[in-house]
């Protein structure tokens, strides 16, 4: 519904990942770099789902079910990839910091790093399962879906796409510390809470379910904020600026 | 707090592939806003001398009709590539230097003055003709400066080169749809043999610019301003104390002439070896005046030991890897690769040439580190023009789909040039920069058409996310 309201969906899907890019990632190209490749790749795993399973849509409805397993299967097996992938960047870039004798990379650039993938992967996600919607958007009408005569198919849209941004980037600083420090407990959240994320959104198949489904994906977006920031928390030290916890978090990632 | 390896690492890409998504959102903002389904009058051009597709045409005979128009196409580049290389050879250059200059204010008035005239219908803005002929003729005599490089601020050079960019791609876009997608992908294997086989126009171009220690004449965007070069006394390195990670501000700038014409001109970005003994931009490429237009499209890749050699450095590690014990060290890096420059591609009048240079930093084997660092310090990475011309029809005819396309093909075609730029880095030679984009940008673009866009519309108007 008009400028207005195209803009305002998309600053709904896209405003957190904006103010995220500009306060943590625009300073640092290689953090832009990383950006990028990240978004790249997961439109490489949303393509590959898309073969897999495009000769079944549009379909019956009971296709979402499998569909939706196998596709976070898919992408949780692309970002165990990427993860051998940045180990491989984390060594040629502590060798290279080695060469331009600057410091190797510390718990915060590596933090960064994490932030940067899974704003990369919420990025893609938003992009193409909100923004490439919004085109009408930007007309004078309208859409509502039949299953939910509550809100508009751009807000719903909109709102689900900021939840898994949210998720998708947090998730990856998760992942990427669970596989480091090999800790199972949180190695496991990470899939679930995606797939438990996913399979909520299947509530919106039924009539009204919109009402639920949204708050219920937000809520899974911020249960995964608040683990990754007591990670965060947990791995800074308490104290950010305290001298012992620099050296503790020297001394961690040199190990 | 000292700075780490992150803020250090990468820099150069993101001033490379900073004006490239600008050039592409322009283009994508105009297509979306002009000709959102495809220009509906034909415009007739060089590369649809053959075969004016018509909408109801079969399959077969669009695609026949496509493949002639863009072999002919290919073929006008080449023989306009193979004229400049004879014009630079026998040393033309005030004629090529006429030319670009022509053809420049060409692609910035008339062009640029039709797309201002269907905005200003579009957008219904107020005005008068007097005042726009005013503005448009300052507005193309400012540009033709620019890219002559006048002293005059770098973003505003910069500016004019994108916009020459964009205006050129959008002209481009008024293709019918099969003649485009096989033109790209006929340019990009063109450009592959014109860089890389030994006869080709480009090779022969570098070759000579190197073996005369001239520069190109060629429309190069440059992403940082190199290395103020004193045109007589010592060696142009910079002597001056400035540390290694500052911008400096380059005099010489090399010929930046714009090789647009009508239809494809590459030009050649010239090889800019800042340790050229003569100061002045020697040949211009020239184009005919119904040439098609074309940038040029050359980058080169300065190593340095500064901020900006960081690619230099990680030319090294790369090399690090590979050999376990390499001696490299930043200083002899410059040493290991002969002091060539990149080349740019060589503006063919119909032709547009990528190519993407790696340039050693130097050419004596005495060089002090101070030599060393003042060539390679001038970490400018260039990208010819053509570059961003095909990459912004690329993702304009995919605009003409829909946006998702456009998301697709622009990160295939970033994807693409960084890792050229990587490419670069590691082979240290010229490299036509168009192949990996192109060929990844058509492939996303039909898989996202064919596949991606029914998939994700259907589960999104079922509100199922994952």
């Amino acid at each position: 519904m008009t400028g207005a309201g195209g803009i305002g969906y998309a600053l709904i899907a896209l405003g957190p990942a904006f103010s995220l890019f500009v306060t943590v990632i625009a300073s640092k190209p290689f953090l832009i770099l990383t950006v990028l490749g990240s978004a790249m790749m997961w439109l490489v795993s949303l393509i590959a789902c898309g073969l897999l399973w495009r000769a079944f849509l549009p379909g019956a409805v009971w296709v979402f079910l499998p569909l939706l397993i196998t596709v976070v299967a898919i992408q949780e097996a692309v970002r165990i990839y990427y993860w051998h992938l940045y180990l491989k960047i984390e060594d040629f870039l502590n060798k290279l910091a080695t060469k331009v004798s600057k410091q190797q990379l510390v718990a915060t650039d590596k933090i960064q790093i994490a932030i940067a993938s899974g704003l990369g992967h919420g990025i893609a996600h938003s992009v193409f399962f909100c923004l490439s919607l919004l085109t009408p958007a930007f007309g004078p009408a309208t859409y509502y879906v039949d299953s939910c005569v509550h809100m508009p198919l751009f807000l719903v849209a909109a709102f689900t796409a900021l939840g898994f941004l949210l998720l998708h980037t947090f998730s990856m600083v998760i992942a990427f510390n669970a596989l480091a420090g090999d800790k199972r407990s949180h190695q496991l959240f990470v899939p679930v809470m995606h797939l438990c994320a996913a399979l909520l959104t299947l509530v919106n198949l039924l009539p009204g379910g919109c009402i639920a489904g949204v708050p219920l994906t937000l809520m899974c977006a911020v249960v995964t904020m608040a683990v990754a920031g007591k990670i965060v928390w947990d791995k800074t030290g308490s104290g950010s600026g305290d001298l012992n916890s620099l050296h503790r978090v020297h001394s961690a990632s040199r190990l | 707090m000292e700075k780490g390896i992150l803020e250090m690492v990468g820099g150069e890409i993101i001033g490379i592939v900073s004006p490239v998504s600008i050039c592409m959102l322009l283009v994508v903002l105009l297509v979306h806003t002009l000709t959102p389904h495809g220009s509906s009058t034909s415009v007739a051009t060089i590369a649809m001398m053959i075969y004016n597709e018509q909408p109801n045409d079969s399959f077969v005979e669009k695609f026949k009709g496509g493949l002639l128009n863009a072999i002919v196409f290919v073929c006008i580049v080449m023989l306009v590539t193979f004229v400049l290389v004879g014009l630079f050879y026998f040393r033309f250059t005030k004629c090529l230097r006429v030319y670009m200059g022509f053809s420049a204010f060409t692609v910035l008035a008339w062009m640029g003055g039709i797309v201002a005239v269907e905005l200003i219908q579009f957008f219904s803005i107020p005005i008068d003709i007097i005042t726009f002929a005013i503005c448009l003729v300052n507005f193309a005599s400012v540009g033709v400066m620019a890219v002559f490089f006048c002293r005059m601020p770098i973003v505003l050079t910069q500016g004019y080169l994108v916009v020459i960019g964009m205006l050129v791609a959008f002209w481009f876009t008024k293709l019918p749809e099969w003649t485009t997608w096989i033109l790209l992908v006929a340019m990009a294997i063109y450009d592959i043999v014109a860089v890389l086989a030994p006869g080709g126009p480009l090779n022969m171009l570098v070759e000579l610019a190197i073996a005369r220690d001239e520069d190109i004449p060629a429309l190069i965007y440059e992403a940082r301003p190199v290395l103020p070069r004193q045109i007589s006394g010592p060696p142009p390195m910079s002597s001056s104390p400035t540390p290694a990670r500052t911008r400096r501000w380059s005099n010489r700038r090399a010929p930046r002439n714009p090789g647009v014409g009508r239809g494809n001109s590459g030009s050649n970005s010239a090889l800019d070896n800042l340790w050229t003994s003569n100061g002045q931009p020697t040949s211009l490429i020239t184009e005919p005046p119904l040439a098609p237009e074309v940038g040029i499209i050359g980058s080169r890749l300065v190593s340095s030991t500064g901020d900006a050699g960081m690619l230099n450095s990680i030319s090294t590690v790369v090399a690090g890897h590979q050999a376990t014990e390499s001696n490299v060290d930043e200083d002899t890096v410059p040493l290991v690769s002969h002091g060539t420059n990149n080349s740019s591609t060589a503006a063919a009048l119909d032709g547009m040439e990528s190519g993407m240079h790696f340039q050693g930093s130097d050419q004596g084997g005495s060089e002090s580190e101070d030599e060393g660092l003042g060539l390679g310090v001038s970490g400018a990475v260039k990208l010819g023009l053509g570059d961003f011309i095909f990459y912004s029809v690329l993702v304009g005819r995919a605009a003409m789909y829909d946006l998702m396309t456009v998301y697709a093909c622009y990160l295939a075609i970033i994807g693409g040039l960084g890792a050229t730029l990587i490419l670069l880095a590691v082979w240290r030679r010229a490299l036509p920069a168009l192949p990996i984009s192109i060929t990844l940008g058509v492939v996303f673009y039909f898989l996202t058409r064919l596949i991606l866009d029914p998939f994700v519309v259907d589960l999104a108007t079922h509100l199922i996310v994952f």
